[in-house]
């Protein structure tokens, strides 16, 4: 049995473009499996992949319906198995997650691993179907649900205003594509060739396979390869990472808009950077997003929450792959105007004198002490790492460390001072005639 | 300091009380890299009574939560990231937790977690600016489709019962809370004999003892304060409805909630009343059962949004039931329709096997990572119960338990529906008929 390996997954080549990932760690009672086919974020492969998910989950050849497959799932002590679609930045990829009791801890010591990487096997290569095609009445049925899921998905409103302040900021770009798809693309999916699709995809796309649990390594990388080797193409072409910035005006695009009933405003600011995650810089980003409201402290949440009073929710985030960094929060319209000028305020002021001392090594402290307890939480560490491959960035948890304690005042004004708004979306529950 | 152990995971936790009366449990996790955790106060959003002369105040509990926060050098938060550390806090229904997570500095933020919950420091600007942020809170949650559900398929069970309250209180109700009321809040409810310390995560669970002593030693005076008199928690009295409400949302939701006529369990068969609801709920409803299937295929639900949960405490015991529908009332002869094909136990007793062996996986996964082992130790002993005591009810449960629970909760009689319906706002009630 291998030791822990201190959180970091060992690679393994299984086929052209198919990797496993191996985690061996006895910390855990539970083994867990994400396997990831990586596409770009497409119009009309969105949609098909989003439909691709769903039918993944319906039945495969040996158990050909959704019943017996979640009667299968059950029997395996209550795993837990869920066929999505993620998006990473500008990338969307097909996830399947499979989390199953360890063995030593079953009564009869039953073990699960080698039947579950059987079924995520099946489930991806042999899906249920008719006639070379997804079965048309399972299709269309998916069809509608996934159109009812897109419309539950933007009744949370920050999500809603989070994707128009994308939708205006990015026209034309991968990013602005919803990863869930559009019902309008449905007319021109049919079975037979979604089902094509998806097997080019599975012929063609990068897989990344990620195991972490108390597993020999030998036994594994021999039961995977069996599984998971199968004709491999050459692999797609993903076009180079975006350049950064593309703003269309050097004044900021404001969009506000009205949803009778909502009891309060929903606030999102685009700000384009010219930093990403595989650059030298992006340590530097990483803090200033932290002390400017990425945490308990930042100073969004000390002065526009508590200090005015002006809001409960309000935070900062990054998206790290595309090069752009979000303020969120719930504002009421009349406080509107307000909270923009106290975001505009903390930047500039971060831009001219830099943060203070003691506020970047809170926010410096905070960062390490999530990079060094990652470990524990496998999901966690899953994400930080595919995520980091999509990026091209190299370098263990160690030198990561090691580069956020070198990040200076100086660096962090700079990639602020690199920080561009781009769009301000605002949709509120006023009628039309109010004004802010 | 006692030991109970988990022959099945492996696992052991060590408890001791300690001379305040304060309890503790340690659950050492070797290999982790964090260390969580948790200061459990008896009191949550149920309690809503100050002393004197007894006022009620609805969101006292969570409004304290949060100014327990201020201290004289400013936001205690700010001290918990320089060391690194993660802080948080949580009101319930029955308590209130304060929680950090760390890697390095454990003892110093040990020590601030302490000098939070029992230093406290109320201002009348800090209370006037709190009141603003929690109505903005209030605010937010209104809009929030699984909130405004699960609070109005409590107003329509229980009526007026604070269950069916917004825990953070209502706008009304959270501008009459005063410096008054929350100190005499405070010494009534933040007393020794209320609070447990949880502590997960490679440590040494004696030396944590120690040290815990000597820092409450420190911080709490020899002599107890006048202690207010805590006002029972009032039973909750099913008067079944039907309410609808609108939310500008896509679809209607239907949520159902039935009151379980076994009220005042503690301790294992609590535990046990829990896993058996759980248990009637997947055999019916669950993704292997026949009903998800045809529903599911039939376009009626989605997965996404069709569930249950349990809650069941020691003040009360309910269950819920429901999803995004486009035939709300459809659907709800639909669930009741299949809690009365199932009281004759043939599917009970089909779906037992396969219910009875997922929860056990799913009892595994909640002593798995060091979050799910915290939550689940405040979980078990703030209901009277050990932490493993789970497993030991789960082995008791039988067939005849799981079909109980179609007898005494998940019958039409005890439920109360609430339907949130597409528009701009209004709510309607009416009474169930029989």
């Amino acid at each position: 049995m291998s030791l822990d390996v201190g959180g970091d997954f060992q690679p393994h080549s299984i086929a052209k473009g198919v990797r496993l990932h191996l985690r061996s760690t006895q910390i855990f009672k539970t083994v867990r499996v994400d396997l990831f086919v990586h596409s770009l974020l497409q119009p009309l492969n969105n949609t098909r992949l989003a439909l691709v998910a769903r039918l993944l989950e319906r039945g495969t050849r040996d158990l050909p319906d959704l019943r017996r497959l979640n009667q299968f799932v059950d029997d395996l002590y209550g795993a837990i198995f869920a066929a999505e679609v993620d998006q990473f930045g500008d990338r969307q990829v097909v996830h399947l997650t499979l989390e199953l009791p360890d063995a030593r801890f079953l009564p009869e010591g039953d073990d699960l691993l080698a039947p579950g990487l059987e079924f995520l096997r099946d489930v991806l290569r042999y899906p249920f179907e008719e006639n070379a095609g997804f079965p048309p009445t399972v299709l269309a049925g998916e069809k509608h649900a996934l159109e009812q899921h897109i419309a539950s998905h933007f009744d949370d409103r920050m999500v809603l205003v989070l994707h128009r302040c994308i939708r205006e900021m990015c026209p034309g770009e991968p990013y602005s594509l919803c990863v869930l798809g559009d019902p309008g693309d449905f007319p021109r999916i049919g079975a037979a060739d979604l089902f094509d699709f998806h097997h080019r995809t599975l012929a063609q796309n990068p897989i990344d396979i990620y195991i972490t649990g108390a597993v020999a390594s030998e036994r594994l990388t021999g039961i995977v390869s069996d599984l998971f080797s199968w004709d491999r193409q050459a692999l797609a072409p993903l076009p180079p990472r975006p350049g950064g910035m593309a703003l269309a005006s050097s004044e900021p695009k404001v969009v506000m808009e009205s949803i009778a009933g909502m009891h309060q405003g929903k606030l999102a600011m685009g700000f384009r950077t010219t930093v990403g995650l595989a650059d030298e810089a992006y340590p530097a980003l990483l803090l200033l997003d932290f002390l400017l409201g990425g945490d308990a402290h930042s100073r969004l949440y000390r002065t526009v929450r508590e200090r005015l009073g002006l809001c409960y929710h309000v935070g900062s985030f990054l998206e790290p792959l595309c090069k752009l960094m979000f303020v969120e929060a719930g504002v009421e319209l009349q406080d509107y105007s307000r909270f923009l000028s106290q975001v505009r305020n903390q930047i500039h002021s971060i831009c001219d004198t830099g943060p203070q001392q003691e506020e970047l090594d809170r926010a410096r402290a905070l960062a390490i002490r999530r990079l060094w307890s990652m470990p524990d939480d496998r999901e966690g560490m899953v994400g930080f790492s595919y995520q980091r491959a999509l990026a091209g960035a190299t370098g263990s948890r160690a030198l990561v460390e090691e580069n956020l304690g070198r990040v200076t005042i100086r660096q962090v004004q700079d990639v602020a001072q690199g920080l561009v708004l781009d769009t301000v979306y605002f949709l509120h529950g006023q009628r039309s005639g109010q004004q802010a | 300091m006692r030991r109970a152990k988990c022959e099945l995971i492996g696992d052991e936790i060590l408890s001791d009380t300690l001379s305040q009366g304060i309890r503790l449990y340690v659950y050492p996790k070797p290999g982790l890299k964090a260390r969580h955790t948790a200061v459990s106060v008896g009191c949550g959003s149920l309690d809503t009574v100050c002393p004197p002369p007894g006022e009620a105040h609805h969101g006292i509990p969570h409004f304290l939560e949060h100014r327990l926060f201020e201290k004289l050098e400013g936001d205690i938060t700010a001290r918990f990231t320089a060391l690194g550390a993660d802080v948080d806090a949580q009101t319930s229904f029955t308590n209130t937790a304060y929680s950090f997570e760390c890697v390095d500095h454990f003892e110093e933020s040990l020590r601030l977690l302490l000098e939070l919950v029992f230093k406290p420091y109320f201002t009348e600007a800090g209370l006037v600016r709190e009141r603003q942020i929690i109505q903005h809170e209030i605010r937010l949650f209104e809009d929030n489709l699984e909130w405004v559900s699960f609070h109005t398929a409590l107003k329509a069970l229980y009526g007026q019962h604070p269950l069916a309250v917004d825990m953070a209180g209502t706008v009304e109700s959270v501008a009459q809370i005063d410096l008054r009321s929350l100190e005499g809040f405070y010494k009534t409810y933040y007393r020794p004999e209320h609070i447990a310390i949880f502590l997960c995560g490679e440590l040494d669970p004696l030396a944590c003892c120690h040290l815990i002593q000597e820092i409450v030693d420190d911080l709490l005076p020899r002599a107890g304060p006048e202690r207010g008199e805590i006002a029972v928690r009032q039973r909750p009295v099913p008067a079944p409805s039907t309410v609808s409400v609108s939310l500008p949302v896509s679809r209607p939701r239907l949520c159902m909630a039935f009151h379980d006529d076994e009220q005042g369990l503690r301790g294992p068969s609590l535990l046990k009343r829990e896993i058996c609801l759980e248990m009637a709920f997947d055999i019916l409803f669950g993704p292997s059962s026949e009903f998800f299937a045809r529903h599911y295929e039939a376009g009626h639900i989605q997965a996404e949004s069709f569930g249950w949960e349990t809650y069941a405490e020691i003040a009360f015991c309910f269950s819920m039931i429901g999803g995004d529908v486009d035939d709300p009332p459809g659907m709800m002869e639909a669930i009741h329709g299949e809690f009365n094909r199932a009281r004759d136990r043939r599917l009970i007793e089909r779906g037992y096997s396969r219910a009875h062996r997922k929860i056990l996986g799913q009892l595994i996964y909640r002593f798995d990572e060091g979050e799910a082992c915290l939550a689940s130790m405040q979980s078990t002993v703030n209901r009277e119960a050990e932490p493993f005591d789970y497993f030991s009810a789960h082995a008791q449960v039988s067939i005849a338990d799981v079909a109980s629970c179609l007898d005494s909760c998940l019958k039409e009689p005890n439920c109360g529906t609430a339907i949130v319906w597409p528009g701009d706002g209004g709510t309607t009630q009416q009474a169930c008929t029989d």
